[in-house]
């Protein structure tokens, strides 16, 4: 019987205790008068630390950071009872009673939070079971007239005293602090303290065998648990009341309270396990969170890979046709390069195969010409015929002159080709130019009787290269008298238009060829390409054409209406 | 009036000869040598009037570079070039940019003479007047140059009577006669560089050692050839104040 009171005491005093500090109203603005009170502390780096653990229950870091804040000199005496204050909470939640004691003990009266060290020591005291030293601490809180200043219940400090005076089995005063509580909380309407205290009211007079007393206590309180969704108490209650039942020897009530304790127990266990079940499921959906997340995040780095892949593709790509273009531009200019070169090397090829046929062909018959005058020569000494020798020697000196004549084409006719020829035009005299290469001719025009009829206006002034006019005047007067015969003539003259001045050399030899004129008239421009030596036109020709173009002039050949033909230079004006 | 003295740098012996009578038959005064050293030689030792060189001398464009040498020294003289190849190629290597004279081997009489009268005119910068007519006259600083039959001559400045503006150019009266000089007034007077070169006139440059009389008042100056030069206003003043005339 004892032994169950015994349980059964322990049971009911553990409720409010554990309800006193769970107050989750004034908890909330116990808080915020916190923060709000010691605002003034904030720039204490330390302190601030520690009052952001404390609110947020991490007691271990508040512990760690007040006693940093605690070390160091000069502190504020109010900030040193903050810190004393937020040890001694920590180390109570941490159910190191004394150390809580020792800290809550150092908090100076003028605190704000002074009387609420106070409350903490009753409570510590009453956890240690000192049950006076609680008493003692309670009463110097219950002397205060509102609530709102602690921020707690003033009923509870009173329900408190009643259960230290009830430990100590002075059952007159509790009797006194627990009724008075029970009229608070009657008053106040408060359902679950109330089941306690008429939990804690019936077990004081249990105590002193005033069943009669106790009962209706023990009977109110398991009527109004049925109103209070705490398993604990509905177990608590209907515990009570089977043991209540038992005594009475009610068995058969005892035992159906019984088993309401035991189906509310069950609940409990029930409630704890669908408690665990749903943390668990928390934990189950938590994890599927955290393997969406995990996808997601996956998904991200892939889509991220992705997109990083995409510019350094599209990067890679441009470069590439970048450089593409470039390559094909080099291409293309290489190309053309190649292709002028291939043109001018063709050009070249053109000019030595030219070159080549000219002294294979032209120059070959004159050099055996020659060979054979010198056999004639030969034979003539030996048979000393002396009348035929100087025929035959003049003979030889024509033919080594007219070889000497084409080798001095070829020669400046690859000076021109290569670009070599020295060309200096000039302002000057047509005359004087004229008469120089007239001078050579005279004697071998004499030869053929050649009547030479020269007509120079020595006031023509022409802008020319004077050596390249030279060539082309020697070229032309040598084929004037080449097919010019004997006692024919040959007339020299000068002209002048508005913008040119004209050299006229007009024969009466044999004339163009129908065939030569044809070509001549039909191309602008005589070149290797487009000449064909089989119809007559020479290297001297194409020399004479080249030289008078790049002296900004042409060369006009026509055929005269009686006989023989006309060559005429023209030659820009000065 | 008097010859003109022309070195003649050519290594080929016979056509260093050939030349040579040419020259000779033409009245003009050579001097033959046959490498550069020498030609340096003789050029530091007497005045000519004209280098005649060969481009080529013992196969290497040696002629090329006495000519680059005398221009660095400042040595004032025409040259003819001798080639026996219009290339271009010996004087680009070179690096010869002045206005030269040259003359292709082989070259007749004519081409011969004819380059000469180019080289002076070239050198002068006064084109197109000895080879144009044999009265027009090349002026230089000491001499001027005429023709004389087919050869030119040189004739000391100070047989210049006066200079008379005709047109763009000007007329020089010599002892010898008239000259065409196709520069202007302004020009001769700076190449001359003569004191006794004095201007009367806006168109006259006078030879004041050839005054006989001068009428002051009526503006007129008659010459030692009785020639009449005419005084104007600005230019008499400066005249009467140097008092030059006055010896």
């Amino acid at each position: 019987m004892t032994y169950f009171r015994g349980i059964f005491l322990l049971l009911f005093v553990c409720i409010p205790f554990f309800v006193f500090s769970q107050q989750k109203v004034d908890h909330t603005l116990f808080r915020k008068k916190i923060v709000e009170k010691s605002a003034r502390f904030e720039k204490d780096t330390y302190f601030n630390e520690a009052r952001s653990s404390f609110l947020q229950e991490k007691w271990d870091s508040t512990l760690v950071y007040t006693a940093k804040q605690l070390v160091l000199k000069n502190n504020d005496p109010e900030l040193t009872n903050y810190c004393h204050f937020f040890r001694g909470y920590s180390f109570q939640e941490k159910k190191l009673f004394e150390q809580a004691e020792q800290s809550f003990l150092k908090i100076t009266p003028d605190f704000y939070f002074y009387y609420h060290s106070k409350a903490f020591l009753g409570g510590n005291a009453l956890e240690q079971h000192k049950f006076e030293k609680a008493i003692a601490y309670y009463k110097s809180v219950e002397h205060l007239k509102t609530d709102q200043d602690l921020f707690l219940e003033k009923s509870r400090v009173e329900h408190n005293i009643g259960l230290c005076y009830l430990h100590l089995q002075q059952f007159d005063k509790a009797e006194y602090y627990l009724l008075k509580s029970t009229k608070m909380h009657e008053t106040a309407n408060d359902t679950i303290n109330l089941v306690s205290s008429y939990g804690d009211l019936a077990n004081l007079y249990y105590e002193q065998y005033k069943d009669e007393k106790a009962i209706p206590y023990f009977e109110k309180a398991y009527q109004l648990s049925k109103y209070v969704s705490s398993f604990n108490v509905k177990a608590t209650t209907a515990l009570n009341m089977s043991i209540v039942e038992e005594n009475k020897k009610q068995y058969a009530n005892a035992l159906s309270y019984r088993k309401e304790f035991e189906q509310w127990n069950d609940s409990v266990n029930n409630q704890n396990k669908i408690w665990n079940t749903v943390q668990s499921e928390k934990q189950i959906a938590i994890l599927e969170k955290d393997k969406d997340f995990r996808i997601l995040e996956a998904y991200n780095n892939v889509k991220i890979a992705e997109r990083n892949g995409f510019i350094y593709s599209s990067i890679f790509l441009l470069i590439l046709l970048g450089a593409g273009t470039y390559l094909y531009r080099e291409k293309i200019k290489a190309t053309k390069i190649i292709n002028d070169q291939k043109k001018a090397l063709n050009e070249l090829n053109t000019t030595k195969d030219y070159l080549f046929s000219v002294v294979s062909h032209d120059l070959r018959s004159p050099v055996n010409a020659l060979r054979k005058q010198h056999h004639k020569l030969q034979q003539q000494v030996v048979a000393q015929d002396f009348e035929s020798l100087q025929a035959t020697i003049e003979t030889s000196t024509n033919i080594s002159e007219s070889m000497y004549g084409l080798l001095t084409n070829i020669l400046h006719w690859s000076l021109e080709q290569r670009k070599q020829l020295l060309f200096q035009p000039k302002v000057s005299s047509l005359q004087p130019i004229i008469t120089q290469v007239i001078f050579d001719f005279e004697s071998l025009a004499a030869a053929k009787n050649i009547v030479l009829t020269i007509a120079i206006d020595n006031t023509i002034m022409a802008n020319f290269d004077r050596e390249s006019l030279k060539i082309i005047l020697r070229n032309l007067i040598d084929n004037a008298i080449k097919y010019t015969p004997e006692a024919g003539t040959i007339e020299i003259h000068t002209s002048q238009t508005e913008l040119h001045s004209h050299i006229t050399i007009k024969d009466t030899g044999i004339g163009f060829s129908q065939e030569q004129l044809n070509l001549i008239s039909n191309l602008k421009e005589i070149t290797i390409s487009n000449i064909d030596r089989a119809k007559g036109v020479g290297l001297g020709l194409l020399l004479c054409t080249t030289l008078a173009t790049k002296n900004n002039g042409e060369l006009r050949m026509t055929n005269n209406k009686t006989i023989g033909a006309t060559i005429t230079i023209v030659l820009p004006n000065a | 009036m008097e010859q003109l003295h022309i070195l003649l740098l050519e290594d080929d012996v016979a056509e260093a000869q050939e030349m040579i009578s040419l020259l000779n038959r033409n009245d003009y005064l050579v001097t033959h040598v046959s490498n550069t050293a020498d030609a340096l030689k003789k050029l530091h030792i007497q005045h000519f009037d004209m280098i005649i060189l060969d481009i080529m001398i013992d196969g290497k464009p040696q002629g090329i570079t006495l000519a680059k040498q005398l221009d660095m020294e400042g040595t004032q003289i025409p040259f003819i070039f001798l080639t026996s190849m219009q290339s271009r190629t010996v004087f680009e290597k070179a690096k010869y940019t002045k206005p030269f004279s040259y003359l292709l081997k082989p070259f007749n009489e004519m081409e011969f003479l004819y380059t000469i009268e180019l080289a002076i005119e070239t050198h002068y910068s006064q084109e197109n007047t000895l080879s144009m007519s044999a009265t027009t006259a090349v002026v230089a600083p000491e001499f001027f140059f005429v023709k004389e039959r087919q050869k030119v001559v040189k004739v000391n400045v100070t047989t210049i009577i006066y200079i008379e503006v005709d047109n763009k150019y000007c007329h020089l009266i010599c002892e010898r006669g008239s000259y065409l000089i196709k520069l202007s007034l302004s020009k001769i007077k700076e190449i001359l560089a003569n004191p006794d070169f004095r201007q009367t006139h806006r168109n006259y440059l006078v030879n004041v050692t050839k005054i006989k009389e001068m009428y002051i008042e009526d503006n007129l100056i008659i010459m030692e050839t009785n020639h009449k030069v005419p005084f104007s206003g600005r230019f008499k003043a400066t005249f009467l104040k140097d008092g030059l005339f006055f010896r």
